[in-house]
């Protein structure tokens, strides 16, 4: 065993020098205790602080073209799809590891982009006619197909496709204040939804009831 | 396992953890224990194997719910690997549907590291007792008499304690106490890559004894006193120093009856202002112990513990989304850690069945912590004082060491640093 003259401590395996001085050791060497791991090279810099400087960097350079007075128009467009870039890879890190969540988050978040956007350019209604209840029917298969591919129980993944039925509601809101002039789309969504979650409701009632409590548990 | 699946709330302290996993506190504990032989991958899976089916809220991964978290129990199987991360590596990762313990082995020592959530330290102990009691019985053909083990029902195992002794009432106010203070920091260069830096001091359990004995004091309260007697040496004691505050974790089975392996624990403060030093363990030793009477009388400890209880008992906190909750705890967490200096965890004596004490040299204890925590379990004829910490070089150890050395009791000391090919001390 080693032996450290200075803390007066023998020390077990192959050390370089003493762990709490640093001074030399004596005494012959044994097998470590704990296995020997490579040292990881430089330090982690998380991907979420790297984007982030990426992001204020461009954005610093677009503000400086906008006060050297380059064209206005397609700066501010730029500096917007760059703000939902980023908001989006924020998005993306921070429900990496659950797709199915994931999905649902995006879903919800470019619709309301898809709104913003169609709001800013002159209300032509594309986003609640054609984009919202298109994403909706996709973001439903992809949910059921991903968790079918994931082998996911039904409790897993019922509580999505309920955010995804509650969220299918919301589009009656323009319909009623007269916002979406063609409303038959997302009418058919809606019941598509309600038949969806009705039958959840019918033949899975325990499943859902058990995804419910877990989930709402206070 | 593919009945009914079960669910749990988690317990008090659990539903703070997974909130405050920072950097190397990934709030996750490694229990060892050290075997005279070489230890058998097959069998330890076959005993793991069978020992889990006693503890199905092991069998659990850890998922969100709108307002808390929960734990969701699973068919994963924990397979036994040869150690191949590094100690007390994150077990849980957000989103991630993974088991929230591990098995894995390395030479003559078989290592469990915990998701703090599922369990603690003496919840912990009574699982990984049982494994290696059935990994030695596997590997010796041992017939070990449990007869005189306390016969615990299962949904005892998995029973919320805090829950059931829940008083509502006024609390203690120690984390107001705690947030309000600040305590003095222990010095030195953090691991740029976060990791944690383990050192294990075994003594002669004996010769520690002999020794608090002769001080008129019990070995715990002695400890205790030699930590704060070496995190005293690193001060600059001409300079005013915030005061030294030593966190204690206290088992609350020894106040409550109960024989859960979930988290049930409370903490005393042990506190001391560096000016009131005269370089004397003699000094520290009163401090210590009135510090444990007083905090440990059980209206003091009913008091805390209902303090704990009262965050997850008030409407108002339940009914706040758990990603508000998550932000808000994480913060509460920082402030609270500012009042602590240090962490010193004392387990205790691990009983081990008769029959298995050949085969079996020590046991050892290590917890992530912010700042640096000290474990202490003493198995037979060794106290092992196992310390992690993110400091690069860890001073306070060292003066502990030394002063153990000083009182005749000689220090053998392992360490997961310093191997030869690495980087030396001196360019840490």
């Amino acid at each position: 065993m080693l032996h450290c003259d200075a803390c007066g401590v023998d020390i077990r395996g192959n050390k370089t020098c003493c762990p709490l001085c640093g001074r030399a050791l004596r005494g012959e060497p044994e097998q470590n205790i704990f296995p020997v791991f490579e040292q990881p090279k430089g330090s982690k810099r998380s991907i979420a602080f790297i984007i982030t400087i990426i992001f204020v960097i461009y954005e610093g350079v677009l503000l400086s073209s906008l006060a050297a007075g380059f064209d206005q128009g397609w700066i501010l467009v730029l500096m917007l799809g760059c703000l939902f870039l980023w908001l989006d890879l924020m998005l993306a890190l921070y429900f990496r590891n659950n797709i199915v969540k994931l999905l649902t988050m995006e879903t919800l978040a470019i619709s309301l982009i898809s709104i913003w956007i169609d709001h800013l350019t002159g209300w032509h209604a594309w986003s609640v006619c054609y984009t919202i209840p298109s994403l909706l029917i996709l973001i439903a298969l992809l949910t059921i197909l991903i968790s079918r591919a994931m082998h996911l129980r039904l409790e897993d993944y019922v509580i999505y496709l309920l955010f995804d039925g509650g969220f299918s509601l919301l589009q009656l809101i323009p319909i009623l204040i007269g916002k979406n002039p063609h409303p038959m789309y997302a009418v058919v969504v809606i019941i598509v939804f309600a038949a969806a979650i009705g039958c959840i409701l019918l033949f899975h009632f325990r499943k859902f009831s058990s995804a419910s409590q877990k989930w709402l548990n206070i | 396992m593919n009945g009914k699946k079960n669910w749990y709330k988690l317990d008090n302290a659990a539903t703070i953890i997974p909130s405050t996993v920072n950097g190397a506190d990934s709030r996750v504990f490694r229990v060892v224990c050290e075997l005279n032989e070489p230890v058998d991958r097959v069998r330890l899976q076959e005993a793991l194997d069978d020992v889990i089916r006693r503890y199905p809220h092991f069998n659990c991964v850890l998922r969100k719910g709108m307002f808390w978290y929960y734990l969701d129990e699973c068919d994963l199987r924990a397979t036994v690997t040869r150690e191949n991360l590094r100690a007390l590596s994150p077990i849980y990762c957000d989103g991630r549907k993974t088991l929230l313990y591990r098995v894995s082995y390395y030479g003559n020592r078989i290592n469990l590291e915990m998701f703090h959530v599922l369990a603690d330290g003496t919840g912990a102990f009574f699982f990984f007792r049982e494994l290696v009691i059935s990994y030695l019985s596997k590997c010796h053909d041992l017939y070990v008499d449990m007869s005189s083990e306390p016969d615990i029902a299962d949904e005892e195992l998995a029973g919320d304690a805090f829950r059931k002794y829940y008083q509502k009432k006024r609390g203690s106010g120690q984390m107001k106490e705690m947030m309000a203070k600040k305590a003095y920091k222990l010095k030195g260069r953090h691991d740029e890559n976060l990791l944690n830096h383990l050192l294990e001091a075994t003594v002669s359990s004996s010769a520690l004894r002999a020794a608090a004995k002769q001080k008129n004091t019990t070995v715990g309260i002695f400890t205790v006193a030699l930590v704060l007697m070496s995190i005293l040496d690193e001060l600059d004691l001409t300079k005013k120093n915030p005061p030294i505050v030593i966190t204690v974790p206290v088992n609350l089975r020894q106040f409550f009856p109960s024989n859960t392996t979930r988290n049930f624990f409370g903490v005393i403060n042990v506190s001391y202002d560096a000016a009131e030093y005269d370089g004397r363990i003699e000094t520290l030793l009163p401090v210590v112990e009135e510090a444990f009477e007083r905090q440990l009388e059980k209206e003091a400890i009913t008091n805390t513990m209902n303090s704990y209880s009262k965050l997850v008992h008030n409407w108002a906190i339940k009914l706040v989304p758990l990603f508000i909750k998550d932000l808000v705890i994480e913060q509460y967490y920082i402030r609270t850690q500012r009042g602590v200096t240090t962490n010193l965890s004392n387990v205790g004596k691990i009983p081990m069945p008769e029959e298995t004490l050949p085969y079996i040299r020590k046991f050892v204890g290590f917890m992530s912590s912010p700042t640096m925590q000290i474990c202490v379990i003493t198995f037979e004829g060794y106290t092992v004082f196992g310390a992690v910490s993110d400091l690069k070089v860890n001073t306070v150890m060292m003066h502990l060491c030394r002063h153990l050395g000083e009182l005749g009791i000689s220090v053998e000391l392992a360490t997961n640093d310093y191997e030869k090919g690495e980087t030396s001390h001196a360019s840490l």
